[in-house]
């Protein structure tokens, strides 16, 4: 009987076990995916910055590029974050986690200084003015809505992208948001 | 059931879960740095782009010599213009500063704290001539090798124009522009005749199907120094001759390359500091002559260096690399990003 008992008890232990590794494996693999989509997101947004530095800033037209992202990471979704830890020494930086757990998350540095350049990036707690949301074709085409924080994936209608805007000569502007084109919801 | 029997499927449980553990951190392993790896290139990609495509804050940082470490705000290496920009065209003063001999070094940790890379990555930058050119001097000839960067491979047919600037009788003399192409070897022969003066510099123009080199060599015994915008700074404190340097301007023309020379006037602002009145755009080299007559001093524009956040030999097994061509000056180079992380 205590056995038996035993036996039941050690089948039990070692489904659990076997779930926690499992769970931790998932874990480390959806944070190379979280690491893997913030390198994507400061990747994009370093090359906006400098097609847009390359722009006549007489236009005051602001450039995006869609990013091509999944819409969840194994079921679970994500956002995407755009912060400013200049005070802590980390510089600017895409931030990127598991809207349900907040401890699967990776960064990537954006490699630009925002606080002492021309360029102004809108990050978490930026309260800077800018234009809100910023027409494109003056709104023909459509409208960024920018934020410093976007939900992953890919949505009918309304799709993640990296943008910037040089308005005078001393002054850029980029960040993350969502596109919607005209008529796209 | 018996004791054995009961330890025995206690046994068979705990190796199922071992084996089955085993396997899935193994089979996740090579997903797994296959994934560390395409991080790491697109990490090497966003930061070649910004080296290469973004101009640093302030945006002449390179030729402002009040500009240094402690006041540059954001680091590039591209060419400002005021009006055009063209993409992959570097600026040869900021491109210069990488330079660890040179008088506004800027030093890798500062470029890492600024591209916001913290102690996670580790980066080695190379910027090369896109040809190779080797010069062996026998007697009055100069025998000129032009080779590719990769494996060395001698190129057949390029254009190369040579002039020699040379110092005699306390003045700066010039030679006759000659031309030749490279034979199947590689090499061409040019002989300026006889140069008795030691202190010559030897500046070369190679084209090959639009790919423009411009080399400078020191063929004799001269003093190098380095130019900064308008702004010569020498290695020793000399004075120099009559106040007075020559701007070498490399300009393509029908047929090849034009190497000609403008005189500018210097003003000694510290020991071994002096201002240029004015520089061409397209200068490749500042030539002068020291008031006693016994050095030529030569600063170039050329660049070949290896700028490395670590110091020694930085050979490191996960780097990756990513390479780009691009033009310094006018002439064609080749800058190779190696990046690796310091821990996974």
């Amino acid at each position: 009987m205590i056995g038996t008992v035993a036996l039941i008890g050690l089948v039990i232990a070692t489904g659990l076990a076997y779930t926690i590794i499992t769970s931790y494996i998932e874990a480390d693999v959806t944070k190379q995916q979280l690491n893997q989509i913030a390198e994507h997101v400061a990747l994009n947004l370093v090359k906006i910055v400098s097609l847009v530095k390359f722009a006549n800033y007489l236009n005051n037209e602001p450039m995006m590029k869609v990013l091509k992202l999944p819409s969840d990471l194994g079921g679970k979704a994500y956002v995407i974050k755009l912060m400013n830890g200049t005070i802590s020494g980390q510089g600017c930086y895409v931030y990127t986690q598991l809207v349900t757990r907040e401890d699967i998350a990776a960064s990537s540095p954006i490699l630009l200084n925002s606080t002492q350049t021309r360029l102004k990036l809108k990050t978490e707690g930026d309260a800077r003015p800018l234009t809100y949301p910023l027409p494109v074709r003056g709104g023909n085409e459509g409208i960024i809505q920018w934020s410093s924080t976007v939900y992953g994936g890919e949505r009918a209608g309304a799709d993640i992208v990296v943008w910037g805007l040089t308005l005078d000569i001393d002054t850029t502007w980029a960040g993350i948001g969502v596109w919607k084109p005209q008529g796209g919801g | 059931m018996h004791i054995y029997e009961y330890l025995f499927t206690a046994i068979i449980i705990v190796t199922i879960l071992l084996a089955s553990s085993t396997m899935i951190g193994t089979l996740s392993g090579p997903s797994r740095s296959v994934s560390e790896k395409e991080q790491l290139k697109v990490a090497a990609q966003k930061i070649i782009t910004q080296l290469l495509l973004d101009t640093g804050d302030p945006s002449d940082w390179g030729s402002d010599v009040t500009i240094d470490e402690s006041n540059l705000k954001a680091f590039g290496l591209a060419k400002h213009g005021e009006t055009t920009r063209d993409a992959y065209v570097l600026d040869p003063d900021k491109v210069l500063r990488l330079d660890n001999t040179h008088p506004l070094f800027i030093h890798p940790s500062r470029i890492i704290n600024l591209l916001n890379l913290g102690k996670e990555y580790g980066l080695t930058l190379e910027i090369f001539p896109a040809i190779k050119v080797n010069l062996t001097i026998d007697s009055n000839e100069y025998k000129v090798k032009v080779s590719s960067e990769y494996g060395e491979l001698p190129i057949f047919g390029a254009d190369v124009t040579a002039r020699m600037y040379y110092a005699s009788n306390g003045a700066i003399n010039r030679s006759l522009t000659l031309t030749s192409q490279t034979r199947a070897n590689g090499e061409c022969t040019f002989n300026f005749g006889n140069i008795s003066s030691e202190m010559k510099v030897l500046i070369l123009g190679i084209n090959y199907y639009g790919v423009r080199v411009v080399k400078v060599f020191p063929a004799g015994s001269v003093a190098k120094a380095h130019f900064v915008g308008n702004h010569l700074f020498l290695n020793e404190a000399y004075n120099i001759s009559g106040n007075e340097a020559y701007e070498i301007i490399v300009e393509k023309r029908d047929g090849g390359y034009m190497i000609e020379d403008v005189k500018f006037s210097l003003d000694k602002v510290g020991d071994v500091k002096f201002d240029l009145t004015y520089v061409e755009p397209s200068t490749v080299a500042i030539l002068a002559i020291s008031e006693d007559g016994t050095k030529l001093i030569f600063a170039s524009k050329e660049v070949n260096l290896t700028y490395s956040s670590i110091p020694g030999v930085w050979s490191f097994p996960f780097a990756y690399s990513v390479e780009r061509s691009v033009i310094i000056g006018g002439s064609a180079y080749i800058v190779r990003l190696y990046l690796w992380r310091m821990s996974w």
